[in-house]
């Protein structure tokens, strides 16, 4: 990192809390958005409405994973799960915008995001041979050709970001050396080196990385959400064993490093070791987090670091604002979506496609 | 130690009377079946097995020749086929300390194992076959697949016995002898002695327990089960075969110098079907009262594994060859359908329902 990407940086930081981009959500969310499989051999990008009811229903050459969302321009981006060939984009009615297919010598990790100005589409992906972490740049504003790539900063770039007023992107390097030819299986477990990397659009490089300490290595930095005044919300999966009494939340603000989220016993214990998705609520101010191993959520005030809301059900791990302060939708991989209310604890199972579709990873709302 | 774990089981189960404690009883009487008739012995076997690797590597280095890398073969062989005996039981001791990856360094598409081997060789670094330092160095030269190499690639006698290298050859096979034998026996001990045996955590659950329910600790020994045959579906036979017959990958079979790679395909499924029928099948058809899915699932593996048994030649060759790939392609959809029968039947079935979200990680 040079002094002036370190500085640029720090400067948009500073300007980013004076100006937080925060999603303009006011009402419940119009639409969620979502990757589903069926039986294991069939997989679709859906769509529903705040009753559950489809809006679309794609289907998809293999499983689907994080989802991209361009409100601006109506566009939304679904990636392969990692190794993956493919991502798709299309508007929000469904109709096919473009189709990405992984470039040479690289697989696309499962997340993207727009840029500010929805001209480029950012995709974290990993060099097969070396296993090297790189983001690749598309032309969003037009035919979607591959502009080239930049450095993620670490291997396993998964989940990613737009922050700094759209100057930054935000990685976190999963830090595990994978291979399309072993999926699934982490390659460099005694070597893990896992990474919140802040990468300078100007500049294209890495402007600063943040990492926990050299004990706690084996926790993988994978999804992340943006809270309000962009605290960045890391939720983490722990490579080692399962007994070891390892954080699994960190939040990073401004030029601060990595702080993990202090959490009692029977909370840590009830994510097993493993977060599996991220989401804040409308307000930016309380984040839930899922874990499918767990079957548990958590629903934390960031700025308080205060559990105020927990959750259970078998295989939760998509989770999603709805537009209403303290409301969350969250979807299960055995089939259903329910919409929690923080505070009451009220739940509401959603209708139609939501509930008769068993949902990977994560979900996104508009 | 057997009649103890299941007396502990049902005593903990007789002591309350809700509904969850019945389930829980049931689960702890599951789990205890499951341990002692085969997660104990079989570790058992691993760590005998891996013992015997020592006193034949020492013998052959002692005294280099055919008739000791014939036996020091024999024993790397016995030691391979227990791996594959436990390999699916990857919580509990065999997640500490990277254990897994030590023992066998697999799948390895990036040939690591074979590139760190010859790094240390050239190197030549006695301190570094120290057991403390060896333990402690590269994963991927500690375990089966290094001594695989050191064994079986093309001239691996002539070097052992002649040449530049052929000492510190010999010193890696002891070094690697030592370092499994002594994890193997880590496993067994871990597994059975002491307060702290895993068998009595798995039998121990409570709110304040490593398993905080006994259907936590049916979940691992399902998900044991689960790895046996996705290893087998996705991975030992679904990566050799690629796409089609232009695509097949042989390079991807888990041990083509020692011709292994069908062999440990079949002992994994059969250790898979083991553990099944050690209890899981017994609990499904009596407990869970579901007898078709018992019987089907029973017979699913019994269908997998001869279909593996009737691949006439080794993997390597016969996911290229036009009539033999065949069978293969069909030991692999059948072991996917099972697989999948495992995640979407039997684990809902058990009344611990997993997910792929869970399974499958990302």
């Amino acid at each position: 990192m040079t002094a002036l990407t370190r500085r640029a940086f720090l400067a948009g930081s500073a300007a980013a809390l004076a100006n937080p981009m925060l999603p303009a959500f006011s009402a419940p969310a119009r639409a969620f958005y979502g990757a589903r499989f069926e039986g294991m051999s069939r997989f679709f990008a859906s769509a529903f409405d705040a009753t559950g009811t489809a809006m679309f229903d794609l289907p998809l050459p293999a499983r689907g994973h994080g989802i991209a969302l361009d409100p601006a321009r109506g566009r939304v981006a679904f990636f392969a799960r990692r190794p993956g060939d493919f991502a798709i984009i299309v508007d929000l009615a469904g109709a096919p915008v473009a189709t990405l297919t992984a470039a040479g010598g690289r697989f696309f990790c499962g997340h993207g995001v727009f840029s500010a100005d929805g001209a480029l589409l950012f995709t974290t992906e990993t060099v097969t041979e070396s296993g090297d972490g790189v983001i690749g740049v598309y032309a969003a504003g037009g035919d979607y050709e591959r502009l080239g790539e930049m450095p993620s900063g670490g291997l396993d770039p998964h989940d990613i970001r737009l922050v700094g007023g759209g100057q930054f992107l935000v990685v976190a390097n999963g830090g595990l050396l994978t291979h399309p030819d072993a999926p699934g299986v982490k390659l460099n477990l005694d070597s893990m080196d896992s990474s919140l990397a802040f990468l300078d659009l100007g500049t294209r490089e890495v402007a600063v990385a943040f990492r926990l300490p050299a004990d706690l290595r084996q926790l993988s930095l994978r999804h992340l959400a943006i809270g309000t005044g962009e605290t960045v919300a890391v939720v983490m999966q722990y490579e080692g064993p399962r007994g070891d009494p390892v954080p699994l939340v960190a939040l990073q603000q401004g030029r601060n490093p990595l702080a993990c989220l202090d959490l009692a016993d029977t909370d840590r214990v009830s994510l097993r070791q493993y977060c599996g998705s991220a989401a804040f609520d409308a307000s930016g101010k309380i984040l839930g987090v899922t874990s499918p191993v767990g079957g548990s959520a958590l629903f934390v005030e960031t700025a308080s670091g205060r559990v105020s809301g927990r959750m259970e059900g078998p295989d939760i791990c998509g989770i999603a604002a709805d537009g209403v302060s303290g409301r969350f939708a969250v979807s299960s991989g055995l089939g259903g979506v329910r919409l929690l209310r923080i505070g009451n604890g009220a739940e509401e199972p959603l209708g139609g496609l939501a509930a008769r579709s068993q949902w990977d990873n994560h979900l996104a709302s508009l | 130690m057997i009649r103890a774990l299941v007396i502990a089981a049902i005593a903990l189960g007789v002591t309350t009377s809700s509904a969850k404690a019945t389930d829980d009883q049931a689960f702890a009487a599951l789990n205890a079946a499951l341990v002692e008739r085969d997660v104990l012995p079989r570790m058992d076997r691993f760590a005998e097995a891996a013992s015997a690797l020592v006193p034949a590597a020492d013998a052959y280095c002692t005294a280099p020749g055919a008739a000791g890398l014939d036996a020091l073969k024999r024993a790397y062989n016995g030691a391979a086929d227990a791996w594959q005996g436990v390999q699916h039981f990857r919580f509990g001791p065999m997640e500490l300390l990277l254990r897994t990856q030590r023992i066998a360094f697999w799948p390895d598409p990036r040939n690591t194992v074979g590139r760190q081997l010859a790094e240390v060789i050239a190197a030549k670094d006695s301190a570094a076959l120290t057991p403390q330092a060896f333990a402690q160095g590269r994963i991927t030269i500690q375990g089966l697949p290094a001594m695989e190499r050191l064994l079986y690639d093309d001239g691996a006698a002539a070097k052992l016995e002649s040449g530049p290298e052929a000492a510190y050859r010999c010193e890696m096979l002891r070094a690697i002898a030592r370092n499994v034998a002594g994890i193997g026996a880590d496993l067994k001990r871990e597994w059975r002695d002491g307060p702290k045996a895993y068998a009595r955590v798995m039998a121990s659950y409570g709110p304040d327990a490593h398993y905080r329910t006994a259907s936590e600790a049916t979940l691992d020994l399902f998900k044991s089960l689960y790895t046996s045959v996705e290893i087998v579906a996705d991975h030992k036979l679904g990566k050799p075969l690629g796409s089609s017959l232009t695509d097949a990958k042989p390079g991807l079979g888990e041990s083509a110098r020692s011709g292994r790679s069908l062999r440990n395909a079949q002992l994994d499924l059969e250790a898979g079907a083991a553990l099944y029928r050690a209890g899981i099948e017994a609990y499904l058809r009596d407990t869970a009262k579901n007898p078709a899915l018992a019987t089907q699932i029973g017979q699913a593996f019994d269908k997998t594994i001869a279909d593996v048994k009737t691949v006439s030649m080794p993997l390597e060759a016969a996911v290229r060859d036009p009539s033999a790939r065949a069978a293969v392609e069909k030991a692999q959809r059948d072991a996917s359908a099972l697989k999948t029968l495992l995640a979407q039947k039997l684990s809902p079935a058990l009344g611990i329902p997993v997910g792929f979200n869970a399974l499958d990680g990302d």
